[in-house]
């Protein structure tokens, strides 16, 4: 046979295509009959069986679905870093660095400074856990900062508590918005992290809940004086204070007591008319100030004309414990104050989207400037001792109790 | 569509014999044949009343064999463990379809070669020399997009199967 093969392989495959099985055929049509019955059954049961579980799976779909909606779990979620750092108070590069740091990356840092260490300045913000990408360009750069003594980076966590469901959506789906952080219990967090590190003498106050920023005071009666004026020295009575309880509201008073340094007489400096700021406490919680406005010297008098008064900024410190900035009906809601500069935001009215209050170091001289979508309103005040003009405002203020009673 | 069994019996007549001796060029072994026969026929009788074209008994009844022959014989033990079917009602035994086994030294030569080549090249060959079946079918059966593909398996197959011929023949002889 092998020579075959060469040409054809029919000779291979012939036994196999010419195979007669046909005498096997009639007992195998029996077996197809037997067989066709019971097939038959089965697809009847098959059947059955698939309606049965349709049904099953019907009803316990919205039981299921009913008790992952009910069952409430916790999950832990990380809603950001805080992150602590000092500088050596020589180091004026760093400060400088710093600054910009701040304006480059749209982050306030909160400078306080501790009795055992005076030389040092210690810093603190917190990153939302959204923009960790900056976190880690921060870090880097504060990394290479000369005179930097401790960068400590703590992640802040919150518990959500939401249903299975919301779980398996938000988690496992990556579905619509997930539970925000309370502000309570994120507050709570912070100040447990605080206290581990011995920084319990700082409140915390969230400024923006939507984006999860966070601002830090100091619960001491005058917070700014602690980094602007007692830099150096700390008084033993001051020190107890380091270990009070953080209080995570303080009293309108407590709140107020920041713009203190406004009440009095300021005069705006570059304007063609003469005018006056005068910033007078209305009670514990409404700061008022009123614009006292000189009619321009080269018009002709009608009269006996005295100056022109109206109501300015107002800053009330609302029973929600947020301190507010008013001024012709819009609103700002105060976000953080240091040594340097004070920031009121606005979300409603994006022309006056942001107030920034820059004071000059001697707080004799300040500058109020409103800024937003092409806008900008600048103001600059110098300190003045021109004590007829307080009495002016209070026979103002009588005459116009009206104006007290709307702020 | 209810379908009588003597309507299956009728159109199973004619191809009976070549679905046996396809069983035994896939399977090479008799045993293993009736095996995929029962099951195949089985399986055939459960879907006959999807068949809406009788012409086309044959080529279904050829693709259900081919499709019970990769599941049965799968390498792959969990595929052969776990994802068979199993019959859920009563099986009659199935009747003894060979009578013996035979010895012609060509088919044995053929069926020794038939098992050195690939699953999917001795489906072709076996559709194309025993089943009788048109390129086109088998591209269908097989499942296949292109028929080239089809085809260059084929003759592909058809040289290797000669090679091996051969060399098993030299062995045979041999001894």
């Amino acid at each position: 046979m092998p020579g075959n093969i060469e040409n054809d392989l029919d000779a291979y495959w012939d036994p196999i295509r010419k195979r007669n099985s046909d005498h096997s055929f009639p007992a195998v049509a029996d077996w197809i009959r037997e067989m066709h019955k019971s097939v038959g059954r089965s697809r009847l049961e098959k059947r059955k069986r698939r309606r049965r579980s349709k049904w099953f799976i019907l009803s316990i779909l919205p039981v299921f679905f009913i008790l992952s909606c009910t069952i409430r779990i916790n999950r832990v979620e990380s809603s950001g870093t805080l992150v602590n750092f000092s500088i050596d108070k020589k180091e004026d590069n760093s400060f400088q660095k710093l600054s910009s740091l701040q304006q480059q990356f749209a982050f306030t840092c909160y400078e306080f400074l501790q009795a055992d260490q005076p030389t040092v300045a210690f810093f603190i913000f917190l990153i939302p856990d959204k923009e960790q990408k900056t976190l880690s360009l921060i870090t880097k750069q504060l990394k290479i900062l000369n005179g930097l003594q401790k960068l400590d980076i703590n992640s802040i966590n919150y518990t959500i508590r939401e249903s299975l469901f919301s779980t398996f959506w938000h988690k496992t789906l990556q579905l619509g918005d997930q539970q925000k952080p309370k502000g309570e219990e994120l507050i709570q967090n912070i100040q447990a992290t605080l206290k581990g590190k011995g920084l319990d003498f700082l409140s915390i106050s969230i400024i923006n809940d939507e984006d999860g920023h966070i601002a830090f005071t100091s619960t001491k009666q005058y917070p700014d004086s602690l980094t602007i004026t007692n830099k150096n020295v700390q008084s033993d009575e001051e020190k107890p204070l380091q270990s009070d309880k953080i209080r995570n509201t303080a009293t309108s008073m407590d709140r107020l007591q920041i713009f203190e340094w406004l009440l009095g007489l300021w005069k705006v400096k570059y304007v063609p008319q003469k005018t006056y700021h005068y910033w007078l406490r209305i009670n514990d919680s409404i700061l008022q100030c009123f614009v006292i406005k000189y009619p321009d010297e080269g018009l002709i008098k009608i009269g006996d004309d005295g100056p022109d008064i109206s109501a300015g900024f107002s800053i009330r410190h609302s029973k929600s414990d947020s301190t507010i900035l008013s001024l012709r009906g819009i609103e700002w809601k105060f976000l953080l104050a240091n040594d340097k500069e004070m920031l009121f935001k606005n979300e409603t009215t994006p022309k006056s989207a942001n107030v920034k209050w820059s004071l000059a170091d001697d707080r004799k001289t300040w500058q109020s400037a409103i800024s937003g979508e092409q806008n900008l309103e600048v103001v600059n005040l110098i300190r003045d001792e021109n004590t007829g003009l307080e009495n002016i405002v209070k026979e103002f203020i009588v005459k116009h109790p009206e104006l007290i009673k709307k702020s | 569509m209810q379908r009588s069994s003597e309507d299956f019996i009728e159109l199973l007549k004619p191809i009976y014999s070549n679905a046996i001796s396809y069983c035994i060029a896939l399977t090479r072994n008799e045993t293993e044949a009736k095996d995929l026969l029962q099951d195949s026929l089985l399986k055939a009788l459960e879907k006959f009343t999807a068949l809406r074209d009788d012409t086309k008994f044959k080529p279904w009844l050829f693709t259900i064999l081919t499709r019970r022959y990769y599941a049965l014989y799968q390498k792959s033990l969990i595929k052969k463990n776990f994802l068979n079917e199993s019959y859920y009602f009563e099986t009659v035994e199935f009747p003894q379809i060979f009578e013996k086994e035979t010895n012609e030294l060509n088919q044995k030569a053929l069926l020794e070669a038939l098992g050195l080549i690939t699953e999917k090249e001795r489906v072709a060959i076996v559709l194309f020399e025993v089943g009788d079946f048109s390129m086109e079918e088998i591209r269908m059966i097989q499942g296949e997009k292109s028929l080239s593909a089809v085809k260059s398996r084929i003759s592909r197959t058809r040289i290797k199967l000669k090679e091996l011929i051969l060399a098993i023949q030299k062995t045979l002889t041999n001894r």
